[in-house]
């Protein structure tokens, strides 16, 4: 099938999804518009920014952005990093505390909430309508329960309704300490040759667990005695459920959301989340998925560290989250090379260039809110997100 | 000059008041040493920009009256035509 085939028509009534979906450039674009240029997006926790001229950069899509606290008003804003002049990205540090932004490039110098103060050797310029030439402000910002969005539409759903029904989760996450939670721990990230959505789809897939983390299991065993029943769990426990949560987002309940656990090996978090479309949730950690083209992809694990509590407990969170997800870590690497490079690896067979998602359709039952319900294994998830994907797709030809 | 990272707040009063009196802040816009400068009849705080070695002494009262200020208002010695690349004068660092 030709990449320029119309996006809708990649998703099958059955579930089959096309490997272009992944692979093409075309689409990749596309989405950049209808995915990441009206809906909310993820870009910071305001643990990172809690004082006045506070900032860190990111990316909103492919977009670079520095997300900033006014250095007068304490206000949060996000600006697009590039300097009006020449284009450079003005700052470089991912955190830092300014009043002041000074290109790196020619000089100009722009408030910390975008207007442009001053440029150097300025009477080459005397007719430049500097009040025009500030750092460009996405129009909306809003926060819920600590997370920080941003949209470069003016207008548009509330993030609260955005968020929907992921709002309940988003407020667990938010109560883990005693006192909240921060991501003063920074980030680790990682890079792969393969397209984002992998990364999304993965942080939701118990399918995958007892292949690709078998070795996993195999140390464990060695070191408890038996292995944890982790899959035993995935596959019996009728408590352990994946769930549609509507707008592209969903979640994978371990029991009760506030109680239920998933062995104490994997971090704290009682459930694993997706909030469409790249920011997610698992073990003791946000990771933000930042798409850099059809075919790479960076993404930035934040350990979540609570608030309130002894240096000793976060110091317990830290190295369980790096025991798995770390760079040397029992799990995190394994997805890597399984899910993002093999994965690449084989979609370069296009013969039969098709991928099946359609595990469980059939006994997805709906819930309230519009939610729909399915077993812990199946891809649920998956169908969540392309499910808005679609629309979104749809929306923006 | 001493190699200092640059620290937090607590930390300031710590080294202003104890054994060491400099300090360094640095990030990707500026670099500047921090000197209580005890010469003078009455101590000062001494600034000094690193990458231009431009230095100025502020006295208690001109560091109280800097509470005053808004950032805004501090804005026009952030404008490098006004400080440090005027086209009359060339750079400064």
């Amino acid at each position: 099938m030709s990449t320029t085939a119309d996006p809708p028509a990649l998703i099958t009534d059955d579930w089959r999804i096309h490997g272009s979906v992944y692979t093409s450039d075309q689409i990749f674009e596309r989405e950049q518009q209808a995915l990441f240029h009206g809906s909310w997006l993820y870009v910071a926790h305001e643990s990172e920014l809690r004082e006045a001229g506070d900032y860190k950069t990111t990316h909103a899509g492919t977009q670079p952005v520095i997300v900033t606290r006014g250095a007068d008003d304490g206000e949060l804003h996000v600006l697009l990093n590039r300097c009006r002049h020449r284009g450079a990205a003005v700052c470089q540090a991912e955190r830092g505390n300014a009043s002041f932004f000074r290109c790196p490039y020619h000089g100009w110098t722009y408030r910390n909430d975008g207007p442009l103060r001053g440029i150097t050797y300025d009477d080459a310029y005397p007719h430049l309508d500097r009040d025009a030439l500030g750092l460009v402000r996405l129009p909306r910002v809003a926060s819920f329960r600590g997370f920080i969005f941003a949209s470069f539409a003016a207008e548009g759903d509330s993030l609260e309704d955005y968020l929907g029904n992921a709002k309940p989760y988003l407020e667990v996450i938010s109560e883990q300490g005693p006192e909240g939670i921060r991501l003063s721990a920074g980030a680790h990230n990682l890079t792969y040759e393969n397209n984002w959505k992998l990364q999304v789809e993965n942080t939701i897939d118990n399918y995958h667990f007892g292949f690709v983390h078998r070795s996993f299991l195999e140390v464990l065993a060695d070191r408890i005695g038996q292995a944890p029943p982790i899959m035993q769990s995935i596959m019996l426990d009728e408590s352990y459920r994946t769930i549609d949560l509507g707008n592209g987002h969903s979640v994978h309940e371990f029991g009760d959301p506030r109680t239920g656990n998933n062995g104490g090996q994997l971090g704290d978090l009682p459930f694993n989340l997706i909030v469409f479309p790249n920011l997610c949730f698992v073990g003791a950690q946000l990771r933000h998925v930042l798409p850099k083209s059809a075919l790479r992809t960076e993404v930035r694990l934040y350990p979540m560290l609570h608030e309130g509590a002894s240096d000793e407990h976060n110091e317990r969170i830290l190295r369980t989250h790096e025991g798995f997800y770390g760079p040397a870590g029992m799990g995190g690497p394994d997805d890597v090379e399984v899910a993002f490079d093999r994965v690449g690896d084989g979609m370069r067979a296009t013969e039969h260039d098709w991928l099946v998602m359609s595990r469980g359709m059939h006994r997805e039952r709906p819930g309230e809110n519009g939610i729909l319900i399915g077993h812990s294994a199946d891809e649920v998830p998956q169908r969540a997100f392309y499910r808005q994907w679609k629309r979104s797709m749809e929306a923006g030809r | 000059m001493e190699s200092m990272e640059s620290m937090e707040r607590g930390d300031l009063f710590k080294q202003v008041n104890g054994a060491g009196e400099r300090f360094r802040l640095t990030s990707e816009f500026g670099d500047v040493l921090i000197a209580l400068d005890r010469r003078a009849n009455g101590p000062r705080l001494q600034i000094e920009d690193l990458r231009s070695g431009r230095t100025i002494h502020l006295d208690p009262l001109e560091l109280a009256s800097l509470t005053w200020l808004t950032h805004e208002r501090l804005g026009p010695f952030l404008d490098p035509s006004q400080t440090g690349w005027r086209s009359d004068q060339g750079a400064c660092e």
